[in-house]
């Protein structure tokens, strides 16, 4: 009993350290990222914005950029990458917006090239405050061993268990989770959180589960999550073998709770059935199109109507409390003590 | 160079086999039709099942990595392509991102170069490395080196330009240049191309800033040899579209090319993909099209995929190669269809027509056919069949004696185009060859029959169609039917409503009112709205398509207004569009309601074929006015 007295604030402590100021996005935070609170995208391609100026003064919007709503840039892929001090823009594959704050930001992403310098390829899971997942570490749970590149993540749990989980992920080096990629999926279990993502390539021969780039997958899970054929609407040909073709999933976003009906995605390809879509859209799961690419796209009053859509976050949680820390690490801290 | 070949020819032959179902491995392992792809080739963005028409190994999964000809075989699959890197056994499917054959005319070795979507898992290339069948690997720096840039950024699409006697002693060469090789010294991929005369054009995955102004899109071909830009985006596409940056103000990629050997020739042959789509007013295209550099699309998506009969019409275009010289061939074949005369080319795996509005066309009343008949054929006949009812034979469709079809003939004396004769066809829709060709020359664009789709079994059906032709050794078929979904009915409007109903008094202060309607059919396309009364000259107002991102469209949707059976809002009208001060009087509010049929009309006399859009249906509904 003298025991639990002496831990449980100790715990406490811990705890409300690992909720305190994380790893930032380099000295200068991300100061736009407020911008994206409640949706980000990044397209596919270049384009020059016609709109309003972007608060650097360049009028270019790379697709390695993360833009949100009203034509804000929340952050240049320079920004992004500003742990690594890279240089040359690396696009910008699959992103989910952890916190939304100028000082505090976190943001999870993947490129579309691989570092310059070999810190990290373009299937690994980036995060603001310097945390690099391989791409082998996220499929351990298939035993996939290979890379098949990152097109879609988004994180599900408890948005201060995420925020830990991606510190203790950032002490860790990459060779790190090379040579232990189990490690993954007990920090997952521990900080109850999951990986939701999807990938680039296809791996028939998967030794757990066929993996289609078209399935939602779950790193903590090794299982997919949502097939391709339930993402879609039953009048489109998704899925394979079944109904004949893989649309892939090209962008993903759903709630924290991982609630399946909130999932939103785009495809690899368009469709021209009906309902049709274009790879641009932003669809919601079963149901369609929710929001034209042109729609999206359309405040930066960009010269063509279309730009493609590669990496989505959409704030599907807005009414959820999540903030109140205290009954929760209380909770816990209690159970860990004892 | 020769057990290089052995294990190449080695691995091929275990891969054929590798990929079939086990329970075929104790037979013959299958060779992969490689002279299928002599003409050129492609891969898809997205994996799919092949229909009616499996692949060689009887395998009907097609992958994003496999390398297809434009004839609907599966000419190598991905393992083929990797063959000598996973010589002990099948490697993963690793994507094919770029490719250009080099030569195929020895099946037992294949030279081509390509690139893969993904890095190998072993790390002896990366994706953006250009690699040859023979196990060779060119880093992605060494292509960039020219450029100054030395970091990876990705290999989309590539083109050898130069002799292919030369480009071929350039590839042996590499049997010596290790890839290591070309990490330790970039530059000497720029001297042995220089050494040996020939050009890599290239385009790659990101885009590079390099030092000074000078930036490299993703949408411009570069030259591996001269380090410049072979063609900037700006230049790849027609003046309307907004190509390039900064000036024009998007990159669209470029994510496939192929063209001419010859470096004079090379870029006016431009073929070429893009990586978005483009939805123009006055040119559209898909990233799945190819296009013609400085011309648009040359090749709708469809028609490079319809041959393996996949379930969805569009499946992406990654990597393309085109054969320097195509055989020059006569193809008995329908071309158009339908009264605006629709390439096939534009007719979705739906069976309806995409002529440049952003949705798609079904077919009605008069349905004519054009088409190419070779100088071969002695007689000829399209025939249809219900989608519905799967394979099998068609009905013809026959234009009779009595139907009085009149075509201009040559005059035996003075050669010219005044005389006439009637045209036909028997009972089961045959037409002679050789008549028809030389009809030709006074009409030059007969049809090759018209049919009456309303008659046809179900005249709101999808139908497959197609030429029969017998050149003397019986009955061919074209390579592929052509899908027509017919629609011979008009749009229905249920229920047209005002506030208060039909004859209710409105002021002005009632004004505008809300105007209501229910409109069904299986190809809505949009609804419009007039106001009319007293002398007033009739005011329209815009016309409304299910597609379009305005207010009065919110309950529109392809098959009519949305929920089915209600009453749903359109939008206001008001009598002041008709006059400052309109007076007392009795006012009608007209819905009109059109669906998206094309309809034809063949008007045998005179040897007329045209078509329209169809006559919209309408319906009033009116109200008293009383200031």
């Amino acid at each position: 009993m003298r025991r639990h007295v002496h831990l449980a604030p100790m715990v406490l402590m811990l705890c409300l350290l690992l909720l305190g100021p994380h790893a930032q996005a380099g000295p200068q935070g991300l100061p736009n990222l407020p911008a994206c609170k409640d949706l980000a995208f990044s397209t596919e391609e270049d384009f020059l914005s016609q709109g309003p100026t972007p608060p650097d003064g360049n009028p270019i919007i790379s697709d390695g950029d993360l833009l949100g709503l009203n034509h804000a840039v929340c952050a240049r892929n320079r920004e992004l990458l500003a742990s690594w001090q890279v240089q040359p823009d690396l696009g910008l594959d699959a992103v989910d917006v952890v916190i939304a704050d100028a000082q505090r930001g976190l943001v999870a992403f993947s490129t579309e090239l691989d570092d310059p310098a070999g810190r990290f390829k373009a299937g690994d899971l980036l995060t603001t405050n310097g945390a690099i997942i391989p791409n082998v570490t996220l499929l351990s749970r298939f035993q996939v061993g290979r890379d098949l590149g990152l097109d879609g993540l988004h994180f599900t749990g408890a948005p201060q268990q995420i925020v830990a989980f991606l510190d203790a992920a950032a002490k860790i080096r990459r060779d790190e989770w090379l040579a232990n990629p189990g490690q993954l999926v007990t920090l997952l279990n521990r900080y109850e959180v999951d990986i939701w993502f999807s990938t680039e390539g296809t791996e028939l021969q998967a030794a757990v589960t066929p993996i289609l780039d078209g399935h939602v997958l779950s790193a903590r899970l090794g299982a997919v999550v949502v097939n391709q054929a339930d993402l879609l609407p039953v009048t489109a040909p998704a899925g394979i073998p079944n109904r004949g073709v893989d649309f892939g999933l090209d962008a993903l976003a759903a709630s924290r709770r991982g609630t399946l009906e909130t999932i939103r995605f785009s495809t690899e390809i368009l469709f021209r059935g009906t309902p049709g879509f274009t790879d641009g859209d932003v669809l919601k799961k079963g149901d369609g199109i929710e929001t034209t690419n042109s729609a999206l796209v359309a405040p930066f009053e960009p010269k063509a109507r279309f730009l493609g859509l590669d990496a989505l976050y959409i704030n599907l949680d807005p009414a959820v409390n999540w903030d109140r820390y205290l009954p929760y690490i209380l909770k816990h801290a209690l159970r860990l003590a004892e | 160079m020769f057990t290089r070949r052995l294990v190449l020819l080695v691995a091929l032959t275990m891969l054929a086999g590798a990929v079939l179902p086990a329970s075929s491995m104790t037979i013959a392992a299958p060779v992969p039709p490689l002279a299928a792809c002599i003409t050129g080739a492609f891969s898809t963005e997205e994996d799919f099942m092949a229909r009616e028409k499996i692949p060689f190994d009887g395998n009907p999964y097609v992958s994003d990595g496999d390398m297809l000809s434009f004839d609907g075989q599966v000419c190598m699959r991905n393992a083929h392509l990797l063959a000598a890197w996973f010589a002990a056994a099948p490697g993963p499917d690793l994507g094919l991102d770029a490719l250009d054959i080099l030569n195929i005319g020895d099946v037992a070795q294949p030279t081509i170069a390509f690139s893969t979507e993904l890095d190998d898992p072993a790390a002896r290339f990366t994706a953006g490395d250009l690699l040859f069948t023979p196990g060779y690997a060119i880093p992605n720096i060494a292509l960039l080196h020219p450029f100054g840039i030395n970091y990876d950024i990705g290999l989309d699409g590539v083109q050898f330009i130069g002799s292919q006697d030369k480009i071929l002693t350039f590839v042996a060469a590499l049997a010596n240049t290790p890839r290591s090789e070309f990490l330790k010294n970039p530059g000497l991929l720029q001297q042995l191309l220089r050494r040996y005369g020939v050009d890599i054009w290239f385009t790659v995955e990101g885009t590079a800033r390099i030092v000074g102004a000078i930036q490299i899109l993703d949408g411009d071909l570069l030259s591996a040899a001269n380090g410049v830009i072979v063609a900037a985006q700006s230049a790849l596409l027609p003046a309307s579209v907004p190509a390039g940056l900064p000036t024009r103000g998007v990159d669209f990629g470029l994510d496939a090319v192929a063209t001419s050997r010859n470096a004079e020739a090379a870029l006016a042959s431009l073929n070429f993909s893009t990586e978005i789509l483009y939805d123009g007013t006055e040119l559209s295209f898909t990233d799945g099209d190819v296009l013609r550099m400085g011309n648009g699309v040359v090749i709708k998506h469809w028609e490079l995929i319809k041959l393996f009969y996949p379930a969805a019409d569009f499946l992406g275009l990654d990597a393309l190669a085109v054969g320097e010289t195509l055989p020059p061939m006569c193809e008995n074949q329908i071309t158009d269809l339908g009264g605006l005369q629709v390439d096939v080319a534009d007719i979705n795996a739906a069976g309806r027509g995409e002529i440049g509005y952003p949705t798609d066309h079904p077919f009605g009343a008069s349905i004519p056919f054009w088409g190419t008949i070779c100088n071969d054929v002695n007689r000829f006949r399209v025939v249809f069949r219900k989608h519905a009812d799967g394979p099998g034979a068609g009905t013809g469709i026959p234009v009779l004696l009595a139907e009085g079809w009149k075509v201009k003939t040559r005059n035996l004396i003075t050669g010219a185009c005044t005389d006439s004769a009637f045209w036909f066809s028997d009972a089961n829709g045959w037409y002679n060859g050789p008549t028809y060709r030389s009809l030709l020359f006074c009409n030059p664009n007969l049809i090759l029959t018209n049919w009456k789709s309303a008659s046809a079994p179900d005249p709101n059906a999808l139908y497959r169609v197609w030429l029969e032709f017998d050149r003397g050794a019986g009955v061919e078929t074209e390579p592929a039917p052509h899908l027509a979904r017919l629609d011979n009915t008009q749009p229905k409007i249920n229920n047209l409503g005002i506030p208060g109903g039909a004859c209710t008094t409105f002021s002005s202060s009632d004004m505008p009112i809300m105007v209501q309607g229910d409109v069904s059919d299986d190809h809505f396309w949009y609804y419009r709205l007039s106001i009319g009364g007293d002398l007033y000259a009739e005011h329209y107002y815009n016309v409304v398509r299910y597609y379009d991102a305005v207010p009065g469209a919110a309950h529109l949707n392809a098959a009519g207004t949305t929920p089915l059976a209600t009453l749903v809002d359109l939008h206001t009208v008001t009598v002041f569009d008709l006059a400052a001060n309109p007076v007392r009087c009795a006012y009608g509010v007209r819905l009109w309601a059109a669906d998206r049929t094309i309809e034809g009309y063949f008007n045998p006399p005179f040897n007329l074929v045209g078509g329209y859009f169809r006559t919209p249906t309408s319906q009033a509904i009116y109200f008293d006015y009383a200031p």
